[in-house]
């Protein structure tokens, strides 16, 4: 058993426990450097250039959504939440300030401010008072962040206290954001109902307006920044925790770890990405309404994960910008098609191609390296893609618990995990 | 409380009449069981007889329906640990290696073992020392002691079972609690790699406390200096190897299962040598 | 509140709670037996529905025709329409969602036991087809539907005079639930249920096919969603997002009852049932009610994540 020091590895000064393989980092500077070129090549291109910001603002909440699912195992069907609350936090800033531009007033919040269309339509009679401050928009943008934080930091403290994981969480997280929904679009005086806020005026920060190109640049830095805080936040120890509870939570409790307390540091942080993402969607697009907050909305940027590559930063980019692309594409031909092809890709992506996209090139990978002769070991931290035997990997924590013979059957289990299947 | 005069100095672990029900079925019946400090304690016996559930109760898993586990650090006051959440009863002190290899698959060995280093465990302090290195030096040695020093960029899910036993055990070392629980750490081994475990463990009796299950009779044979036997949820005998082996009570259960073959009887006797 | 709102409620209660508590069984059913979560649940719902359209109305066809000769390219016209009543819709949508049901396990849903996650994700792909399909085939109008006269009256008991289709609805779920019960506890093929529940490998082990009684099952559950959704189309007006609306609470009615107990669906269906009807006659507005009750649910499942019935076997009992 004992062998040579010699063996012992040679750890490298900078990120311990990982060679970080330089081809691949090249690969990554230059993935990110790319996702900068829709600003150039459509860069008058009233179409397409409002579409790439859309999509880059996606993405940030396909990233958020990454993390929570990816890299933690917890299936959100309801990111969405904060996503929206984001959203209508600035949705509500632009709307406020079109209507005082309309109306030639100025940006400031007062009880004779002038009143969105929306409200004055239902006959509401002064904009309510905690709509108002609103239209200051560093206020709304702070808010964006800070109450999808806010919320998501409380509904995780008490969830994962509570031990409600798999099934138990997706369904509550999903029956959450669908009584949001319900109550945003109930009240219409309020937010606009079903439609929404239409004709938002544009977002301008430190007296610039973001426009166009200004506003693909200032979406995808945001999402460039975002990325690299991530990737070094998962590569550090406490990413290899996270993905440690993915794999394992009994084991992780078992070496001291209080893992409620990661996966609420984890949701929190995914909600404040989420709330910045539809912050800055909301103001790429012009327009906020409740589709965000819906059911269908959350299980559809799960597929964008997972179709890109759970558990991969650039998966989540790749997988939010191209069936976002598809959409789009198919949206403008073939209508009718889409939601089938979608539905496909629910269905392709979860029977056939569970590592996603990038899962798929790592394999190809591997497999010319084979061929060349020469095996690479896998990296650090990595999911376990192109390993079909270690089908138990995937964040699906409802597999099977291994055998454990000794052990009175069925029972046991059941009194070790009592908040659900 | 009281409990105070019913553990002494030298004895690390106190369990007194613990009780543990599921649903109408006790897998532990008013069990009662000490450890001294720095023992090594191998606990036998058949299916069902209450072993795992005796560690799932230790570690937190599982709440008992009556008695109390008294744990005592060293240099600290003893404490009733059966209603404290899992991570808090690890910290205090107490690891666990559990039946089948419970490891971190998708991650590579040097990370398992980074994991399970001592450090502060909190959010906080994890985020403060992201990039630290500390102990790079003590995770060296646990590699080269369970061989896996060439494996170390390996993802933890390709290691051989034997392999991954010893990635445990590993974690276990690096982790370094008073006391371990170790659930049959040589299930799946060869005779051979029985050994080398067996080895293994011994060595680190040397500084901790160790409670051991097992089944394997060679295995115990080697390691052992006192057993207890359970059954049923209750102790059923405690003494060394040979003591346990000619207990007649203890025969009677291993042998009791065995009626109709009274050939069979002398081959299951012989097991038990 | 006044009288009538007594009766509203009461009726309300009846009618939601019965539909309610026949889905969520079908869902209870599935997840029990195969460790599945199928969101095209509410979708077979909806197919239930669209196949009292097809058998009551006799301008389904019509319609159906058209569109799909749109498809097609074609121009196709039919004046054949059915005229059966609800008497004969409610078997036909149990068939018809049957063996729609009975297709979606064998070319997906089998690949996916105990993998409650992906089954998820899967299966709402699933519905979302089946949606698109029949919008494609029955055009994205709300249909109104007609009741058989003899259950358009009001029935009076006492001083209460409930609406007779809502009695008509409980009555139908009664007769539901006996036939499950009857079933599973009374013939040989629900002792293989039942047998498959509690110990899979083993009742395989003794040569029970599991893969029939998976299918079987899930047709079954599909079918009785199709029930729930014939009823349904009569009580409102019927559209391909149907579905869509009743499938969180469904799901609210299985967590509710505890994941997979038959008996915690139908406590927890005519709890929400209720809860929703009484709430919408206090606040006076039917979306402000299913927040509510939404919310009463999530804070319920975290006092007790287990539900109402917990029991430390996953059985039927």
């Amino acid at each position: 058993m004992t062998k040579d020091a010699a063996n012992a590895p040679n750890l490298t000064p900078v990120l311990p426990s990982s060679r970080v393989s330089v081809p691949r980092l090249i690969l990554v500077f230059l993935f990110l450097a790319a996702l900068f070129i829709p600003g150039q090549y459509y860069a008058n291109n009233k179409y397409w250039l409002p579409l790439y910001s859309k999509y880059m603002a996606l993405a940030l909440f396909a990233l958020s959504v990454d993390l929570v699912w990816g890299y933690t195992g917890l299936l959100s069907l309801g990111q969405g939440l904060y996503f929206g609350l984001g959203a209508y936090a600035v949705g509500y800033s632009l709307k406020l300030q079109q209507a005082a531009r309309v109306a030639d007033k100025p940006l400031l919040a007062a009880p004779d401010m002038a009143l969105p269309d929306f409200m004055d339509y239902c006959r509401l009679p002064e904009v309510p008072v905690w709509i108002r401050p609103l239209i200051d928009i560093r206020l709304a943008l702070t808010l964006a962040i800070l109450l999808p934080l806010l919320i998501s930091t409380l509904f995780g403290l008490v969830t994962f206290r509570l031990r409600i994981k798999g099934v138990f969480f997706a369904l509550i997280t999903q029956a959450l954001v669908l009584a949001v929904y319900t109550l945003v679009v109930n009240q219409q005086p309020y937010t606009g109902g079903v439609v929404g806020m239409t004709y938002l005026a544009k977002l301008e920060l430190f007296g610039h307006k973001f426009v166009m190109t200004d506003m693909y640049y200032l979406i995808t830095t945001i999402l460039v920044i975002c990325f690299l805080g991530c990737a070094l936040l998962m590569r550090s120890k406490f990413g290899k925790i996270i993905t440690a509870i993915r794999d394992n939570e009994n084991r992780v409790l078992a070496l001291g770890y209080n893992t409620a307390m990661y996966k609420t540091f984890i949701f929190a942080l995914a909600g404040a990405l989420a709330g910045l993402s539809g912050a800055l969607f909301v103001s790429a697009y012009g327009t906020c309404g409740p589709d965000s907050l819906g059911i269908a909305w959350s299980i559809e940027a799960v597929i964008w994960v997972a179709a890109g590559g759970r558990g991969t930063l650039v998966g989540a980019i790749l997988g939010a910008v191209l069936v976002n692309l598809a959409n789009t594409y198919f949206n403008d031909k073939y209508t009718n098609a889409w939601p089938i092809i979608l539905g496909s890709l629910f269905i392709g992506v979860v029977l056939f191609l569970p590592d996603g996209i990038m899962g798929g090139l790592r394999t190809l990978g591997r497999l010319s390296m084979k061929t060349f002769g020469r095996l690479r070991l896998p990296r650090a931290g990595q999911s376990v893609a192109g390993r079909k035997h270690e089908a138990s990997v995937l964040p699906d924590t409802q597999r099977p618990p291994p055998a454990q013979p000794s052990q009175v059957p069925n029972i046991q289990a059941l009194v070790t995990d009592p908040k659900g299947p | 409380m009281g409990f105070q005069s019913k553990i002494v100095p030298e004895e690390i672990l106190c369990v007194e009449d613990l009780t543990v029900r599921f649903g109408g079925f006790k897998a532990i019946d008013c069990l009662n069981f000490r450890m001294d400090r720095g023992e090594l304690r191998v606990v036998i016996g058949p299916n069902g007889a209450g072993k795992t559930t005796l560690l799932d109760v230790i570690t937190g898993k599982v709440r008992p329906s009556a008695g109390r586990v008294v744990f005592q650090a060293r240099d600290q006051a003893p404490r009733d640990i059966r209603s404290l959440p899992e991570q808090t009863i690890a910290r205090l002190g107490i690891g666990r290696k559990f039946q089948t290899p419970n490891i971190f698959k998708s991650s590579t060995v040097l990370d398992n073992l980074i994991l399970s280093l001592r450090s502060a465990r909190g959010v906080w302090s994890t985020l403060a020392s992201a990039f630290k290195r500390n102990g790079t030096h003590r995770i060296h040695e646990i590699l080269h002691t369970i061989g896996l020093g060439a494996r170390a960029y390996h993802l933890a899910g390709s290691l051989a079972h034997g392999e991954k036993q010893w990635l445990e055990l590993g974690m276990l070392m690096a982790q370094d609690p008073e006391l371990l629980l170790i659930d049959e750490p040589v299930a799946g081994m060869t005779p051979r790699e029985s050994e080398r475990t067996g080895e293994l463990l011994m060595s680190m009796a040397r500084k901790h406390t160790l409670l051991v299950i097992d089944h394997d009779m060679t295995f115990v044979r080697q390691i052992a200096r006192t057993v207890t036997v359970l059954h049923e949820g209750k102790t059923l005998c405690q003494g060394t190897v040979q003591e346990v082996q000619r207990d007649p009570k203890v025969i009677q259960v291993y042998l009791g299962q065995d009626r109709q073959a009274d050939a069979a009887g002398k081959a299951t006797a012989s097991s038990l040598r | 509140m006044s009288f009538t709102d007594y009766e509203t409620a009461l009726s309300n209660s009846l009618s939601l709670g019965s539909i309610l508590i026949l889905t969520a069984l079908g869902l209870a059913i599935t997840f029990g037996v195969m460790r599945v979560i199928n969101m095209a649940h509410g979708d077979m719902m909806m197919l239930g529905a669209y196949t009292a359209f097809v058998m009551t109305d006799s301008n389904a066809m019509g319609i159906l025709v058209r569109n799909l000769g749109g498809l097609l390219g074609k121009d196709w016209r039919t004046d054949f329409g059915l005229h059966f009543n609800l008497y004969y819709a409610i078997p036909a949508a149990f068939l018809v969602t049957a063996v729609v049901g009975f297709l979606l396990e064998i070319c997906l849903v089998r690949f996916l036991y105990k993998r409650p996650l992906d089954s998820l994700l899967a299966t709402w792909g699933a519905g979302m087809i089946i949606q698109q399909v029949v919008k494609l085939l029955f055009g994205a109008n709300l249909q109104p539907m007609h009741l058989p006269e003899a259950l358009q009256e009001g029935w009076t008991i006492g001083h209460l005079t409930i609406p007779r289709y809502r009695v008509f609805i409980a009555g139908i779920t009664l007769l539901c639930l006996l036939a499950v019960y009857l079933w599973f506890y009374r013939t040989s093929f629900g002792l293989k249920i039942r047998a498959v529940v509690q110990n899979r490998p083993m009742a395989s082990a003794m040569g029970i096919s599991t893969r029939r009684v998976d299918s079987v099952t899930f047709a079954f559950a599909s079918g009785l969603a199709g029930v729930a959704g014939c009823i349904l189309a009569h009580l409102y007006n019927i559209k391909y997002t149907m579905g869509n609306d009743y499938i969180v609470d469904a799901f609210m009615v299985v967590i509710l009852g505890g994941m997979g107990q038959l008996a915690g669906s139908i406590g927890g269906g005519a709890i929400i049932g209720s809860g929703n009807s009484v709430v919408e006659k206090l606040l006076g507005n039917t979306s402000m009610a299913k927040v509510v009750v939404l919310v009463l649910v999530i804070v319920f499942i975290f006092i007790r994540p287990s539900g109402l019935f917990a029991s430390k076997e996953r059985t039927y009992d």
